[in-house]
């Protein structure tokens, strides 16, 4: 327990930190203050399935430690034209998850010459983060469009879990707004409503959690294509604040 | 024989006497209780590590006054639990207190602090606390429960007018204490202290407007980086006249974020 770092209910902050001690004697010669923090997209990301796609959205904050390193990261990392993944967790695993998968499903696409399925990407995450398990901390979210069944959301979990769900957070953050999930989540919701669903949940988290923060981005993800929408901080919507 | 039992001593690998009922009886079965300080045995109660925490305050002196401010957040490790928290406490009508890091501990040291400004005005010898005097206490104060290792996990800002002149100091957990124009504590010191001090160096005395001004630049800096800063906070200015409160929003900017899409 020290005093830059109190407890935290969140698993992968927690393995983050115990994994970055790159030298056991940086505890004894270095002050609190000045010893690295890992950098983590300590965040909050939300993904909803509707009728014809899927709406993402994440927040704007990469955090080390309590330091602010980036107010506007961009957490909806293109893995094809029509699916997206959400990072959460080690900012560098994430995108070096990404960056393989990329490359992966770009090569799988020319292979089979049409776009890869929404769970074949989400395999692809999960076959990585399942691998090498004891070493990354990255939860993920693949989201996106595909012919054969639509608009999917797959959560790829720390431990290299995949399931699909109509509805999923992840994130530091989202320990706060599993309740405003199980409270205003009904299935079969238009896209305005969805919308409007991840916009405040995201909101909510970012009043809460001090690793999330800044802005909100936002995409619409169907068969027409990626519509990103950025929700600047001052134009999140009002939220009780006493 | 309660007395020398230790349910945390292995008993299978130690000779057990005990049981041989005074054939070779040996007292090196008694369990010795270890020498240890009262500092030892107070080990458990003491404050470990900050619980609820408010984080940085900046504070700098102008020309006629001090400016103090600090967001009105309670944190509770990374969750932003208690929102409407004020950290700047009035002492009299010449000097307050400005308070980050663990809040009980603040709590405590504000009670302290009035009970001994209730004791002056009992004792009605005309006698007023003035920022100096508060200063001073506070440094025995930390640094006593510092030697007792239990410390009060608080930094301590005292700012006010001494003698109509501005008085701006800090004292922190560890008792250490000093005076200056310019004092920020918590993570600003890294993210806001050294460019403000170049400003206020360069420039000749600012004016309570500049000051406002310029204070609010500071926690607009400090709400962009800081993980564990809120957008409401509190600007207290003390003058030979008055001490004046005042509630502010911070406006941020976040225009860039457009433009930022696609990066990491």
């Amino acid at each position: 327990m020290d005093i830059l770092n109190p407890m935290t209910y969140d698993a992968e902050e927690d393995r983050l930190r115990e994994r970055t001690k790159y030298s056991q004697m940086d505890k004894h010669l270095i002050p609190m203050e000045f010893q690295q923090q890992p950098v983590s997209t300590g965040t909050t990301i939300v993904a909803v399935e509707y009728d014809g796609g899927v709406i993402i959205g994440a927040d704007t904050r990469t955090s080390s430690g309590t330091f602010v390193m980036n107010r506007f990261t961009d957490k909806l990392t293109p893995l094809t034209d029509r699916i997206f993944c959400l990072r959460s967790g080690s900012a560098a695993d994430t995108q070096a998850i990404a960056q393989v998968v990329q490359y992966q499903l770009d090569f799988l696409s020319a292979e089979m010459n049409e776009p890869p399925l929404v769970r074949i990407a989400a395999n692809c995450v999960r076959r990585l983060i399942y691998q090498y398990r004891d070493d990354f901390v990255a939860g993920m979210i693949v989201a996106g469009w595909d012919k054969k069944l639509g608009g999917q959301v797959y959560s790829c979990p720390l431990g290299g879990l995949l399931v699909r769900q109509p509805v999923t957070l992840g994130g530091s953050g989202s320990t706060y707004i599993w309740g405003y999930l199980d409270n205003n989540y009904r299935p079969n919701m238009t896209k305005q409503e969805c919308f409007d669903f991840v916009l405040k949940g995201i909101t909510l988290a970012i009043t809460r959690d001090g690793s999330s923060g800044g802005c909100a981005r936002l995409a619409i993800i169907n068969k027409d294509g990626v519509e990103r929408v950025d929700v600047l901080g001052n134009d999140l919507p009002k939220v009780f604040d006493l | 024989m309660l007395n020398e039992f230790n349910p945390c001593r292995p008993c299978w690998d130690t000779i057990n006497d005990k049981d041989d009922f005074n054939i070779n009886h040996s007292y090196k079965n008694y369990t010795i209780s270890p020498l240890e300080t009262k500092v030892e045995r107070n080990i458990r109660t003491r404050t470990v590590t900050p619980v609820v925490t408010g984080s940085s305050v900046a504070a700098f002196t102008f020309n006629g006054g001090v400016i103090l401010a600090a967001d009105v957040l309670g944190s509770y490790g990374s969750l932003a639990k208690y929102r409407n928290i004020s950290r700047i406490h009035q002492v009299n009508d010449r000097t307050v207190l400005g308070l980050g890091g663990d809040l009980s501990d603040a709590d405590y040291i504000k009670e302290a602090i009035d009970t001994k400004v209730e004791q002056d005005i009992i004792e009605e010898d005309g006698s007023k606390m003035t920022p100096l005097a508060l200063y001073a206490w506070s440094t025995r104060l930390m640094y006593y429960r510092r030697t007792q290792l239990n410390p009060l996990l608080t930094n301590v800002i005292v700012a006010g007018m001494e003698n109509n002149e501005p008085f701006l100091g800090r004292v922190n957990d560890k008792g250490s204490a000093y005076k200056e124009f310019l004092i920020i504590t918590g993570i600003g010191t890294h993210l806001a202290q050294g460019w403000i001090r170049t400003i206020l160096e360069t420039s000749s005395q600012i004016n309570k407007q500049q000051a406002e001004q310029l204070m609010d630049r500071i926690i607009k800096q400090l709400y962009y980086r800081d993980c564990r800063a809120f957008a409401r906070y509190q600007v207290c200015i003390v003058t030979n006249d008055n001490v004046e409160f005042k509630v502010k929003e911070v406006q941020p900017d976040w225009s860039l974020a457009s433009s930022l899409r696609n990066t990491e």
